[in-house]
């Protein structure tokens, strides 16, 4: 798994997500249409919070860090177990003795409209 | 009264009645006396006794008329000209006692008067000469005496009767204070009396001897020798006939009176020994005047006065020795109640004493606790009026407390519009911090994405961000003391209104507290003004129990003495009715008639 530069920590209710920058187009104030990421916990979620903008999307978080250390390791998750999360999940890096889960920005907002979608 | 109005009529003519009888004996003497004494010239005889009779009859008749005038209130009473009143009555007896002295100092001027004119007309009228005029003159001196001492006693006699018949009902003591005493005494009366009475007989004796013997001896010379034994025995006879005629009715006269005078002056006594003898047996009867003269009228009098006294004494005596029994009877039975009653008063006498010193105590305690409670009414007093200053000053506090109030409702309002000025301050500080936040990660994110180059962005992006996290947590503080001040100045609001509420009603409460509290120090007042005149009465009451104790206490003595001298009464009660029962029997000695 090759070293990653710069994420952003976020937080979810107790959860931890480690999003990679370079996914995150801007950071923006929590809209209408933003999707909580605490929905991915089954939880509704705080409705104050920060947006992560993707594309026209926005995934909401609770709070967020950017952490602009370059060349991160990464810790890698093996396949099952990533397809098993949704397909969103691309390893895991440690932070200061706890392990952050790197969540990618599109695969979350895919995993939750196909939740909120869902049967 | 009655038979006195009967007995009156013709009363004074009764008086003077023995007064002619008395005169006319005496007449009769006398004209015996001058026929046998006295020898007349021829033919003189006629003119003496025509006029010794005109005179003699003039002489009556004026004798008459003066006594009659002497008489005039008995006369009035005889014929009803007076009404019989008990003063009339004492006039009449005063007339009655001296109308015999002066019948006979009448009589006395009568007879020398009525001789003296026939003496002087017959030498006037006849040749008789001057010795014979001096003769008659002498037979008048010489009888008038005799016939006043016999026509004085005689109607002395009935004067006597007439003053007891006069006296009859009226008081002996009235009677004597009334008339003035007899001015002649009875000693001088029996020495006039015996004077005339044996004078007069031996005086008439001895000139009608010596005249008869005069005339003997001249007519014994003038008869012939021969038969001068035989004339001279037979003249002497009628000498001695003459002389014991005449010396007889002297004689006489001097009897009668001597009889009448002893008559009136034994029968008085008699009067008077026999009511002493009734009186000495017990018998009284009521006192009745003893008509007497001189010295006896005073015995009499004496007499009739102390008989009077002794029975006025005794039914006075009687009367009081009922009322005496009586009063004892009543007075023991009241003694013995009294002695009951004495004997109970001071039984609860004593009592009443020894409550009237508990109550003395008692006052005495409640004068002590009427101080105390003086003392106490006045630091009430005192307390009061403090109390009353106090709420003066609380009501103006909780005025000013009230405006305090108002002022701080007031800058708590104002308060209130700052604090929401401020948070809409903060509240926009906040979103501008906000976005500072969000556009200095996105200033951050992009500095990363930059890589290397774009470092230096981040670390700078990364520390504004930090400064806008501390700007909206400074705000987070500002905003949550801006909540805490909202609800403090909420809080200090309510309790504000809560305190002007309870401003206005301590307001009330301080207006009716002063109210409550001046009539507390008016009843304050009023009960110290009260309770000092509480002690000052009690204080003088204290002192009047004090004296009343010392009363009772005095009563309580006087009344023990009162029942030891209810005890003597009572014993003295008995005694007086046993004395009483003794008068009693020395009263009925006196069986009143």
């Amino acid at each position: 798994m090759k070293p990653i530069d710069g994420i952003a920590l976020c937080r979810v209710g107790e959860a931890r997500l480690a999003f990679p920058c370079d996914e995150i187009d801007a950071i923006a104030a929590v809209g209408p249409d933003a999707l909580g990421a605490a929905l991915a916990f089954g939880d509704v979620g705080s409705p104050e919070g920060k947006a992560l903008a993707h594309g026209h999307r926005l995934l909401q978080v609770d709070s967020v860090d950017v952490l602009a250390t370059t060349a991160l390791a990464v810790l890698p998750v093996p396949a099952v177990i990533a397809r098993a999360a949704g397909g969103a999940l691309a390893g895991f890096v440690l932070l200061a003795g706890d392990l952050w889960p790197i969540v990618s920005v599109g695969g979350l907002l895919d995993f939750l409209e196909s939740r909120r979608s869902g049967p | 009264m009655s038979s006195l109005a009967e007995w009156l009529p013709g009363r004074a003519r009764w008086l003077m009645l023995p007064s002619t009888l008395g005169n006319t004996l005496v007449a009769l003497v006398a004209a015996l006396y001058a026929s046998s004494t006295l020898h007349f010239p021829p033919d003189t005889l006629d003119v003496f006794w025509t006029l010794v009779v005109t005179v003699a009859s003039a002489g009556v008749a004026i004798a008459e008329v003066i006594a009659a005038r002497r008489l005039r209130i008995l006369r009035g009473l005889a014929v009803g000209r007076l009404p019989i009143t008990p003063a009339n009555r004492l006039r009449a007896i005063d007339e009655a006692r001296h109308l015999p002295d002066l019948v006979a100092r009448l009589g006395v001027a009568c007879w020398v008067g009525a001789v003296s004119v026939v003496a002087l007309l017959f030498g006037l009228l006849s040749t008789a000469p001057l010795a014979l005029v001096g003769r008659i003159e002498a037979i008048g001196l010489l009888f008038g005496p005799m016939a006043a001492v016999v026509v004085g006693l005689l109607v002395g006699h009935r004067a006597q009767s007439a003053v007891e018949v006069l006296a009859r009902g009226l008081s002996p003591e009235q009677i004597v204070s009334s008339l003035k005493a007899p001015s002649v005494s009875v000693s001088r009366r029996l020495i006039g009396f015996t004077v005339i009475m044996v004078a007069l007989p031996s005086m008439v004796a001895m000139d009608v001897t010596r005249s008869l013997g005069v005339d003997v001896a001249e007519l014994w010379f003038s008869q012939p020798p021969a038969s001068r034994a035989q004339w001279l025995a037979s003249a002497q006879s009628a000498m001695i006939l003459k002389v014991v005629l005449l010396v007889g009715l002297t004689t006489l006269l001097a009897v009668l009176a001597a009889a009448v005078g002893a008559t009136s002056i034994a029968r008085p006594l008699q009067r008077v020994a026999t009511d002493a003898s009734a009186l000495a047996r017990g018998q009284l009867s009521d006192a009745t005047l003893i008509a007497g003269d001189g010295e006896v009228w005073l015995i009499s009098n004496v007499f009739s006065r102390l008989k009077e006294r002794l029975v006025a004494l005794v039914r006075q005596l009687s009367a009081s020795n009922l009322r005496i029994a009586s009063a004892a009877a009543t007075l023991q039975v009241a003694s013995q109640g009294s002695e009951g009653g004495a004997a109970e008063q001071a039984a609860a006498l004593n009592q009443t004493s020894a409550t009237t010193e508990e109550l003395a105590q008692s006052a005495r305690q409640i004068a002590s606790s009427a101080s105390a409670v003086q003392e106490l009414a006045r630091k009430t007093l005192e307390a009061a009026e403090s109390g009353l200053g106090n709420a003066e000053s609380f009501r103006a506090a909780i005025v000013r407390m009230h405006q305090d109030n108002r002022s701080v409702s007031a800058a708590v309002e104002r308060l209130n519009g700052r604090v929401q000025q401020i948070g809409r301050i903060v509240e926009v500080i906040n979103t501008v911090a906000e976005r500072s936040d969000l556009l200095a990660l996105s200033a951050e994110l992009e500095g990363t994405r930059a890589g290397e180059v774009g470092r230096g962005f981040s670390l700078v992006a990364a520390e504004m961000r930090r400064l806008a996290e501390n700007v909206l947590e400074s705000t987070a503080e500002v905003e949550e003391l801006i909540g805490e001040i909202r609800a403090a100045t909420r809080q200090t609001a309510d309790a504000t209104e809560r305190a002007r509420a309870l401003t206005e009603g301590s307001t009330a409460l301080a207006d009716e507290v002063a109210k409550s509290l001046t009539s507390v120090a008016h009843s304050a007042r009023q009960t110290s003004d009260a309770v000092r005149t509480i002690s000052l009465a009690t204080q003088q009451q204290q002192t009047g129990t004090d004296q009343l104790a010392e009363a009772m206490a005095d009563i309580l003595g006087i009344t023990q003495q009162s029942l030891a001298t209810t005890r003597q009464l009572t014993a003295a009660n008995e005694r007086l009715q046993a004395l009483s029962l003794v008068l009693a029997e020395v009263v009925n000695r006196f069986q009143r008639e």
